[in-house]
């Protein structure tokens, strides 16, 4: 589909770059340095860390030597691989800040223009996590208020949650790894929970028969039966592995199931949404009537909630929901996001993603913190454009 | 400005088109030889034919410019047409399914869960995603989502799809088969819900072409014919004699069966258009009210019934 570019006039350009100098300013002051990546890239880093789905959202080309390149989907990629090449060791802190147009296909609303204006901070290597997440937040707030925005609500959530969940209840690790994955669709939550609680199939027959072998003849009697079948083994998804999910499969079948309390638990946990100043304890009760304890994890959210409160931000104001941030691409711990309004789409949001520069190649874990800010949509919501 | 039909330019589709075409008594006419990539149709007035790819017609019907093409839903699919084109008939010819398959040396996957829980420990164990080869780069994406597998890539594949897995360019591919067995001549197999699409080629009208007053004239006057040959590929004439016995039978077949009668309602012999899916129902009703009838059956060429099924529905597609 061809998307015209947006139908800006003068007003709303010139109010846009007055709230984009403002934003600007704001995180300069925090001590970012401004960096301005090139618009277009190479495909590979944006379709390997957010999922072949952003394939549909982003604008895919050949460049002249056939190599797939993009129009910048993202920008929080694109710092972290600057941090990388300025600090190559990771052994120091650094914030960077940018501002400008990011290229996104919304196949929901094929007439949209494919292109918004974004500007944000990222925060690489901080010493103290909680510290940094809570500073995040209330730079998102300041810069939001500076430019006129008179009122917003905030929605937290802390994707770490639930992994630390999982771990506390002792799940096989298949099945941790996989309502991890599928956590964040509550139809496929309750699907998989289903499964995991019905009893087990019996499975194949070939899987009966080697359940009980040891790997090695496991793995022989899978060679033998190919070859008797005549089917020749393709591919690098290696007959050790195969044979590795069917002993998996197989010690699954024999195990007792997911009880029912626990798939309660789950479905329970994933749903808490409440105000901020009743999350603690309503976790704090899930856990403990299940016998559980997820101490550490809560006690981490616990302090930033204080750290919030101490700053002078009312977190009254603010609404903690455990599924929230899930589906959000490479986070992993404490996530926000800002509305002007419930209906509204958010008009900034954030989070933490430690694990995003030891895959783009870290030689060590480096912590890291953004916040992004969404720049029509607050134009729309200061009353500034129409 | 004329209506344009286009319809594949070369291949086993093309024949098959021209085959259906000429069941209705329209034939291609191509003024300058077989090379010629426009051509006119006798039969209708005021169509041109364009000869086309069929990819281009898919290409061409989402785009407008052309007002109907005869292609195959999977291109169409792919390019997520929806409602941009309107299907008039699916041809029943053409017919291929859009698949998901695995090396058959998987046997411990034989669903899409087994593929989810395989995509996640192959990027763990390998330090890379899984790939999936194909050209089907959108119906693959959306049907992946749709059983939540989010750790995978796709490889766009040109051609010999079916040779990834085995040359080592990709681990699993969704491609297009009809009896499966270049799949397994590759080691391949299908999942058990790995069927993304069934497709077959299908008359679509485009719904943003100029549809002025000539063109829509033209498409009446198509229609009418295409729709006539397939009313009678659906129908049977049944014949027999009209009598005391049967004259109750044949006036319940009209109002029970979808039946019409086609002779003079005092001729002594009846004849009865009845639909096919009825044809059995309806000779057991007629044998029962007057078991000594004769009852011949005849299948028409073409049924001029009358309803206008097809521009109907197309011009309330065009509203």
């Amino acid at each position: 589909m061809v998307t015209a570019a947006p139908p800006y006039n003068a007003a709303t350009i010139a109010a846009l770059e007055t709230q984009t100098a403002s934003l600007l300013a704001e995180f300069q002051a925090y001590g970012a340095e401004r960096i301005e990546p090139a618009i277009v890239q190479p495909a590979g880093a944006f379709l390997d860390r957010m999922g072949e789905e952003l394939r549909a959202r982003i604008y895919v080309f050949a460049g002249p030597d056939g190599t797939e390149l993009c129009l910048r989907p993202d920008l929080t990629i694109l710092a972290a691989q600057t941090y990388l090449v300025r600090v190559p060791n990771g052994d120091r802190p650094l914030k960077f800040c940018y501002a400008g147009p990011i290229f996104r296909h919304d196949p929901a609303l094929p007439q949209s223009s494919g292109q918004s204006f974004q500007a944000g901070v990222e925060n690489f290597n901080a010493a103290d996590s909680a510290a940094a997440d809570i500073e995040t937040l209330l730079l998102t707030h300041k810069s939001l208020v500076r430019t006129g925005l008179k009122h917003s609500e905030v929605t937290l959530g802390d994707v770490g949650l639930f992994a630390s969940l999982l771990d506390a209840l002792a799940l096989p690790h298949y099945w941790r790894v996989k309502l991890r994955r599928h956590v964040w669709n509550p139809a496929r939550l309750a699907e998989l929970l289903a499964q995991l609680t019905s009893p087990a199939g019996t499975g194949n027959e070939f899987l009966a028969r080697i359940g009980s072998l040891t790997p090695v003849d496991a793995r022989a009697a899978l060679e033998a039966a190919l070859a008797q079948d005549g089917i020749k083994p393709i591919g690098f998804r290696t007959l050790d592995e195969i044979t590795g999910r069917l002993l998996e499969r197989a010690a699954e079948a024999s195990t007792s199931r997911l009880p029912q309390s626990t798939a309660a638990l789950i479905t329970s946990f994933a749903a808490v949404s409440v105000p901020a100043t009743q999350a603690i304890d309503t976790l704090h009760r899930l856990t403990q009537a299940a016998g559980i304890s997820i101490d550490r994890a809560i006690d981490a959210l616990k302090k930033r909630f204080e750290l919030l409160s101490n700053s002078g931000f009312d977190p009254a104001k603010a609404v903690f929901a455990s599924r929230f941030g899930r589906n959000m691409e490479y986070y992993t711990g404490f996530v926000f996001e800002f509305r002007s309004a419930p209906a509204l789409p958010p008009v900034a949001g954030g989070g933490r993603y430690d694990n995003l520069l030891t895959a783009l190649g870290a030689a060590k874990p480096t912590p890291a913190i953004g916040l992004a800010i969404f720049g029509e949509r607050l134009a729309v919501a200061r009353g500034a454009v129409a | 400005m004329t209506l344009i039909l286009a319809i594949p330019s070369k291949g086993r589709l093309q024949e098959q088109t021209l085959d259906y075409l000429a069941a209705a008594g329209l034939s291609m006419q191509q003024s300058r030889g077989a090379r010629d990539y426009t051509a006119s149709l006798a039969g209708v007035d005021g169509v041109t034919m364009s000869l086309l790819s069929a990819a281009e017609i898919a290409d061409d019907l989402i785009a407008g410019k052309i007002h109907f093409g005869i292609t195959g839903e999977d291109l169409l699919a792919e390019r997520s047409a929806g409602n941009r084109v309107h299907s008039v008939e699916r041809l029943g010819f053409g017919c291929a399914n859009v698949i998901v398959a695995v090396p058959r040396a998987w046997i411990d996957v034989s669903t899409m869960a087994d593929l989810d829980d395989v995509a996640a420990s192959f990027h763990t164990r390998h330090h890379r995603k899984l790939r999936v080869a194909t050209k089907y780069v959108t119906l693959a994406r959306n049907f992946f989502a749709s059983h939540g597998i989010a750790d995978y890539r796709i490889v766009e594949s040109l051609g010999a799809t079916e040779g990834a897995p085995a040359s080592g360019t990709a681990e699993a591919i969704v491609d297009i088969t009809t009896t499966g067995a270049t799949l397994t001549a590759n080691d391949l197999k299908i999942l058990d819900d790995g069927v993304i699409l069934e497709s077959q080629a299908a008359l679509t009208a485009s719904r943003r072409a100029d549809w002025n007053a000539q063109a829509r004239a033209a498409a009446g006057a198509l229609l009418e014919r295409l729709e006539a040959r397939a009313t009678a590929k659906a129908s049977q004439i049944l014949r027999l004699e009209r009598n005391n016995h049967t004259q109750a039978a044949i006036k319940n077949l009209v109002t029970s069966y979808g039946a019409k009668i086609l002779s003079d309602p005092q001729a002594p012999e009846a004849a009865i258009l009845v639909p096919e899916k009825n044809l059995t129902s309806a000779i057991a009703h007629l044998r029962q009210a007057s078991p000594q009838t004769a009852i011949a059956t005849e299948k028409p060429n073409q049924v001029f019934a009358g309803d206008s099924r097809f521009y109907a529905s197309l011009a309330a597609a065009l509203a």
